[in-house]
């Protein structure tokens, strides 16, 4: 069988997908940008996002752990959820079918984490054949600005 | 221009125009739900927009020009 090669451009010189982040429990579907960490073990967000995506850190059924990072030990809240990669040939909204979902997840929505986007972790990562990441010919010299196309293989 | 490199387009423009404020866009017409730079005040408007059947986009320019070191 063939794989399956997706493209995606990136925003500025950050290697990060835009994807659905979809909530298990109410299927309420959002996008957010993500950036492709080889370096996380798990799929993170930063807990301020939580509300955003229909989550509640303070529900009393919700289950923490510590998590470790370049800036020390953190509390994660940890909520079920899905990702989904969106199909970057698409002409339009109306024509987009999704060429990729996961299972549902946990992912760690991490207190001490203050980035505005979130970390797709090795937890996702491998469940794809291959990640490429490809500098754009846009490059101002040693230490300028790139772009970045990031391609998946299914 | 496919749909996912307008997206990446509207992202880039609206975080340029409102670059302190968390913004909501919705993902079909890139038109913005709501702005706020407290995240607490866009939630009700992106969940009012989601029981419509709308999709949000959310997002953050960095605060400052960001360092990874993860």
């Amino acid at each position: 069988m063939v794989p399956k090669r997706l493209s995606y451009p990136c925003l500025g010189d950050v290697p990060a997908l835009f994807i659905n982040v979809i909530n298990a429990r109410s299927k309420r579907k959002q996008l957010f940008q993500m950036l492709v960490d080889t370096g996380a073990s798990h799929t993170s967000i930063p807990a301020s996002f939580a509300s955003s995506f229909g989550h509640d850190n303070t529900a009393p059924d919700v289950a923490t752990t510590e998590v470790n990072g370049i800036g020390g030990k953190s509390l994660a809240y940890i909520h079920t959820l899905r990702v989904e990669l969106i199909d970057p040939q698409a002409k339009t909204w109306a024509k987009l079918v999704s060429p990729w979902r996961s299972p549902k997840l946990p992912v760690l929505f991490i207190d001490k984490m203050d980035t505005q986007i979130g970390l797709l972790g090795r937890d996702i990562l491998q469940r794809w054949s291959g990640i490429a990441f490809l500098p754009g010919s846009d490059a101002k010299g040693q230490g300028g600005t790139r772009s970045w196309t990031i391609t998946i293989e299914l | 221009m496919t749909y996912y490199e307008q997206l990446v387009q509207h992202a880039a423009d609206a975080m340029d125009r409102h670059p302190r404020s968390t913004i909501a866009l919705d993902a079909e017409t890139f038109e913005v739900i709501g702005r706020s730079k407290d995240i607490s005040k866009v939630v009700p408007k992106m969940d009012a927009a989601v029981a419509q059947g709308r999709t949000p986009v959310i997002l953050e320019k960095p605060r400052h020009p960001e360092t990874w070191i993860l």
